[in-house]
C-alpha cells in the first residue's frame, strides 16, 4: 500500500516535472513569439513613418512644381497681355490711317485694297483682343461691370451686327425676341454681346447654307432676378459628340483642319465659358453633324426696373395685313411679333402668292387689307415690279406696304418714290414694330409724344430716307465745336484731328498736360475751347494729373468744368475708374472707331447744351404732370406755377400747351375755380389722346 | 509533428488506459522531449510512433487500430478547439475538401514551419469521394480516423475503402468514401 502510494506520488511528481517543463517550453515560444511581434510591430510603424514622410515630401514637391507652373503661367498671361497690348498700339495707327483713307476719293480697285487692308486689321485686332481677354482671364484679372442696360437693344445691336456677315453668305439670320419685354438689367452688357457675338461669329462661320437663328428669352426667377435664356441655332458643318466635349476647352477647335479652313484662334469659345461662368450662368452645345449646332446660354441678371419709354403698345384700329415671306421660320418670328398688336395677318411665301391672294379677297365683304409686309428676301419677282403690281390692284389704294431688309439698302429711295410707306431693318424687335405702327396708323399726335420710340435707328420712313440725317445731325451739332486734343504721339494727333475735321469741329493741339493747360487758359480770353480728349499717358504731365489741375481750376474758373473725353490704349476697368475719379466725364479706348469718337464727343457737347434744347414730352411723364397739376388746383396749393412752369420747359403738343396756358392765365387772375374746369377739359382731352392710341 | 498530436495522445491514454501506463511508455520511449510536449512547439514524429509501439505491446491492440482511435478522438478535439473550420461547411466532403486549400494554410500563417500532409480530393458522384493521402510521415491511418471522426461529427456514416503504397521517403494513401444510406 505504502508502496503504491510511493509511487503514485513519483507518478505525479514525473507528470508535474514534465508540465513544468513543457509549460516552460512554451513560455520561451510565447516570449520570443511576442518579441517578434514586437518587432514586427516596431518595423511597421517606422515603415508607416517613412511613408508618411516620403509623402510629405513628394506633396511638397507637387507644391513647388505646382507653384512654379503657375508662375510660368502667370508670366505667359503678362507676356501675352503685355504683347498684345503693345501691337494694339501701332494697330492704333494702322486702322485710324485706314479709316479716314475710307473717306478720301479713291478708285474702285483702291476701295476693294483699302477694304481688305482693313478687314485685315480688324480682324488681327479681334485676335489680338481675344488674347487680351483670355490673359486677363488666366491672369484673374478680368472684372465684371455691373451696369444697368436695355436687354432688347443689346440683343438687337448685336444681332443687327451679324446682319451683313450673313447676308455676305445668304444665310438668313432669324431673331426672335418676341419673349423679351421693355426692362433694364444689371450686369456687364458688353461681356454679355462679346459673349453673344462670339456664337453668332461661329454660327455665321460654320454655316454654308441654310439659317442662323437666335431666341431669346427672359424667365422670372423672384422678384428683381430673371434668367436669360439664349440659343443660337444654325444650320451648319456641325460638331462631333468626342469634340463637343473639348469644344470649351483653351485653343480648341473642333478640329485642327478646322482652323485651316475657317481661321481662328481657338479662343472664343473658352472666354466665353469662362465668361458665362463668372456670371454665374452656363453655357452648353449640342449638334448633329452635317445639320447643324445649338449653342445655349443661361445667365442670371438683375433686373432694374423697366424702360417705361417702351411700355406702351401701341394698339392699331383693327388691321387686316399680309406677310411676304420665303423663310419658314423667319415668317414664324414676324408672325409672332405683329400678332402682339392683334393683327389680322395672313401670311404668303412669294410675291405672285401675294398678288394672287389680294386679287381673289376682293370679292370678299371685307377686302381692305391695310398692311403689306415684304421681306427682302423674296426672289420669284422683282421688289420695285411687286410694288407696282399691287399699286394696281384697284380697290388697294389705301394700303400701306412696308419693305423688311436685312441692310441698309441703297434702293430705298427709289422704293418710297414707288410708293413704299416705310422700311425695317431686321432684327424686328417688339419696340420696332410697335414704332412700325406707331408710325403708319397713330394720329400725329400720339406720334408726336412717341418721339422717344419713333426715333427708332432701325424704322425708315419716306422723309428720312432722303438725306443720311443721323450724319446731318452730328454734322449740325458738332460743327465749328473747337477741341482741344491733347496726346504725345504725333500719329494719334493726325488720326483724331483728320477724324473730327470731316464733322467741322476745329481741333488744336497739345502734346502733354503744361501745354494743355497753358492753351485751355489763353483759350478762356478768346474762344473758348467746347472740350477736351485728353491721352492718358503722357511725359510731362499725364492726362489723370492734367485732368484734376483742370477741375482744380489751373485752366482758369471759367475752364473748369469743360467735358473732358479721356483716350487710352489701356482697356482695363481701374483705368476707366481713375479717369472718372479725376473728374473726366467720358472715357474712349484706342485704337479710336471713328463712330464711338463722334458719338461720344457729340454727347457731350450736346449734354452741355441741352438746357437750351426743349425735348418733346413723354406721354408718361406729361401724365405725371398733369396729374400732380390737377391735385394742386384742388388742394389751392401755390407750388401748381412751378409745376406748371417745369411743365413747359417741355416741347408740348400744341393742344396742351395752349390748355396750359390759358389755366396759367385764369390763375393769374385768381380765378382757381375756372382754372380747375378749365384744367380738367385739357385733361379730359389729353387723356383722350392717349386712349385713342 | 505538432505538439498538440502529442499532448493530446497523452491525455487520451491517460484517460483511456492510465495515468500509469502513459507513464510507462513516455519512461520507456527514452522519448528526447521527455514527454514534455507543448501545443506550441513541433516534435519529431517518431516519438508518436515509439509511443504507439509501446502502448500496442503494453495493451495487445495492434498499433493501426490504436492510431485510428486517436485519429477519431483527435477530430473531436480539433472541433472543440478550431469550430470555425467546421461550423463553415455542412458535410464531411465539404469538410475534406477544405483541408488542403484553406485549413493548411491557415495552421501555416500561425506556425509557419508546419508541417503538413496533402490531402488531394476528387468528387465522381454526389455520395462519393476520392481522396489522396501523401506524406514523408507514415500516418494514414491517422488520417483515417480523422476522417471517420469528422463524419462523426457531421453524423455522416462513411464507409472507407483503402490502399497504401510508398515511392520513395513518401507514403501514399488513397481513400475511397462512400456516405452509406
Amino acid at each position: 500500500m505504502a508502496d503504491s502510494t510511493q509511487s503514485q506520488l513519483e507518478l505525479f511528481e514525473r507528470r508535474i516535472e514534465r508540465e513544468r517543463k513543457a509549460r516552460k517550453a512554451a513560455e520561451k515560444v510565447i516570449e520570443e513569439k511576442s518579441r517578434e511581434l514586437y518587432d514586427a510591430n516596431q518595423n511597421l510603424i517606422k515603415f508607416a513613418e517613412d511613408l508618411e514622410e516620403q509623402v510629405k515630401i513628394r506633396t511638397a514637391e507637387y507644391k513647388d512644381a505646382l507653384k512654379a507652373a503657375e508662375a510660368a503661367n502667370q508670366a505667359k498671361s503678362s507676356f501675352l497681355a503685355n504683347m498684345s497690348h503693345e501691337i494694339r498700339t501701332p494697330l492704333n495707327g494702322v486702322l485710324g490711317i485706314l479709316y479716314l483713307l475710307k473717306n478720301d476719293l479713291l478708285t474702285q480697285e483702291q476701295k476693294r485694297q483699302l477694304s481688305i487692308a482693313l478687314s485685315c486689321s480688324e480682324s488681327l485686332l479681334k485676335i489680338i483682343n481675344d488674347i487680351l481677354d483670355f490673359s486677363k482671364v488666366e491672369a484673374g484679372k478680368l472684372e465684371l461691370e455691373s451696369i444697368k442696360f436695355s436687354l432688347i437693344e443689346l440683343l438687337e445691336d448685336t444681332a443687327q451686327s451679324h446682319i451683313l456677315k450673313a447676308d455676305e453668305k445668304h444665310l438668313e439670320l432669324i431673331v426672335d425676341v418676341s419673349e423679351i419685354p421693355p426692362v433694364y438689367l444689371r450686369g456687364d452688357p458688353s461681356r454679355l454681346r462679346q459673349i453673344l457675338t462670339n456664337l453668332l461669329s461661329n454660327a455665321i462661320k460654320f454655316t454654308n447654307q441654310g439659317e442662323i437663328q437666335l431666341t431669346a428669352k427672359l424667365i422670372k426667377i423672384r422678384d428683381n432676378l430673371c434668367q436669360l435664356e439664349c440659343q443660337i441655332i444654325d444650320t451648319g458643318i456641325g460638331i462631333e459628340d468626342d469634340k463637343l466635349k473639348t469644344l470649351f476647352s483653351t485653343f480648341n477647335q473642333a478640329d485642327a483642319s478646322t482652323t485651316r479652313q475657317y481661321g481662328g484662334t481657338g479662343l472664343g469659345l473658352a472666354i466665353s465659358k469662362k465668361l458665362c461662368e463668372m456670371m454665374n450662368g452656363e453655357i452648353q452645345a449640342r449638334s448633329d453633324v452635317g445639320q447643324g449646332s445649338c449653342f445655349e446660354i443661361k445667365i442670371p441678371f438683375e433686373t432694374s426696373g423697366s424702360d417705361k419709354s417702351k411700355l406702351h403698345r401701341f394698339q392699331p384700329p383693327p388691321i387686316k395685313a399680309l406677310l411676304i415671306e420665303s423663310n419658314e421660320s423667319q415668317q414664324q418670328a414676324t408672325a409672332k411679333l405683329f400678332k402682339h398688336h392683334q393683327l389680322d395677318l395672313t401670311l404668303v411665301s412669294s410675291g405672285l402668292q401675294a398678288i394672287h391672294i389680294l386679287n381673289s379677297s376682293l370679292d370678299e365683304p371685307n377686302p381692305d387689307t391695310t398692311l403689306i409686309l415684304i421681306d427682302s428676301n423674296i426672289s420669284d419677282i422683282e421688289i420695285t415690279e411687286l410694288i407696282q403690281s399691287l399699286k394696281q390692284i384697284d380697290d388697294l389704294k389705301l394700303f400701306k406696304l412696308v419693305y423688311l431688309s436685312n441692310l441698309a439698302s441703297n434702293k430705298l429711295e427709289r422704293l418710297f418714290h414707288a410708293g413704299l410707306s416705310a422700311a425695317i431693318h431686321k432684327p424686328l424687335t417688339p419696340q420696332l414694330v410697335n414704332a412700325l405702327l406707331i408710325a403708319l396708323f397713330a394720329s400725329s399726335d400720339v406720334k408726336l409724344m412717341s418721339e422717344n420710340q419713333l426715333a427708332h435707328k432701325s424704322l425708315f420712313l419716306p422723309e428720312q430716307a432722303q438725306a443720311n440725317s443721323e450724319q446731318n445731325r452730328l454734322a449740325y451739332e458738332l460743327e465749328g465745336a473747337r477741341v482741344l486734343v491733347v496726346d504725345d504721339c504725333h500719329i494719334n494727333q493726325i488720326v483724331i484731328v483728320k477724324q473730327l475735321n470731316q464733322y467741322g469741329v476745329n481741333c488744336e493741339l497739345a502734346n502733354n498736360g503744361f501745354e494743355a493747360l497753358h492753351a485751355l487758359e489763353a483759350s478762356a480770353k478768346t474762344s473758348k475751347f467746347d472740350l477736351v480728349l485728353l491721352d492718358c499717358q503722357m511725359p510731362e504731365m499725364d492726362g489723370y494729373e492734367t485732368a484734376r489741375k483742370i477741375r482744380q481750376g489751373a485752366a482758369g474758373e471759367s475752364m473748369q468744368n469743360i467735358p473732358i473725353i479721356a483716350v487710352t490704349a489701356n482697356a482695363f476697368k481701374e483705368n476707366k475708374n481713375k479717369c472718372l475719379s479725376v473728374g473726366m466725364n467720358a472715357y474712349i479706348t484706342k485704337p479710336l472707331q471713328p463712330d464711338e469718337l463722334i458719338s461720344t464727343i457729340s454727347k457731350w457737347l450736346v449734354n452741355k447744351n441741352q438746357s437750351m434744347l426743349k425735348s418733346y414730352i413723354d406721354i408718361e411723364l406729361l401724365e405725371q404732370f398733369l396729374a400732380t397739376i390737377e391735385s394742386q388746383l384742388t388742394e389751392f396749393d401755390v407750388e401748381v406755377e412751378a409745376s406748371i412752369k417745369h411743365l413747359k420747359k417741355y416741347r408740348l403738343p400744341a393742344a396742351v400747351l395752349n390748355g396750359i396756358e390759358k389755366v396759367e392765365s385764369l390763375l393769374n387772375q385768381y380765378d382757381f375755380e375756372n382754372a380747375l374746369a378749365s384744367f380738367k377739359t385739357l385733361r379730359a382731352n389729353s387723356l383722350g389722346v392717349k386712349h385713342d392710341a | 509533428m505538432k505538439g498538440i498530436v502529442f499532448s493530446e495522445f497523452i491525455e487520451l491514454v491517460e484517460e483511456v488506459f492510465s495515468p500509469q501506463i502513459a507513464d510507462e511508455i513516455i519512461t520507456e520511449s527514452d522519448l528526447a522531449s521527455e514527454g514534455a510536449y507543448t501545443s506550441v512547439l513541433t516534435y519529431d514524429h517518431h516519438e508518436l510512433i515509439a509511443m504507439v509501439s509501446k502502448l500496442s505491446e503494453k495493451t495487445n491492440i495492434p498499433v493501426p487500430e490504436l492510431v485510428k482511435t486517436f485519429g477519431q478522438h483527435l477530430a473531436k478535439r480539433f472541433a472543440e478547439q478550431y469550430p470555425q473550420f467546421f461550423e463553415n461547411v455542412n458535410t464531411t466532403f465539404d469538410f475534406l475538401d477544405s483541408i488542403e486549400n484553406h485549413i493548411h494554410v491557415e495552421v501555416k500563417k500561425l506556425y509557419s514551419d508546419a508541417q503538413v500532409p496533402s490531402f488531394q480530393t476528387e468528387r465522381p458522384g454526389p455520395d462519393s469521394m476520392k481522396m489522396i493521402y501523401s506524406s514523408e510521415r507514415p500516418f494514414a491511418d491517422l488520417a483515417e480516423g480523422l476522417i471517420l471522426g469528422t463524419s462523426e461529427y457531421y453524423g455522416e456514416s462513411l464507409s472507407i475503402r483503402r490502399q497504401d503504397w510508398q515511392e520513395g521517403k513518401m507514403n501514399f494513401a488513397k481513400f475511397e468514401l462512400t456516405i452509406q444510406g
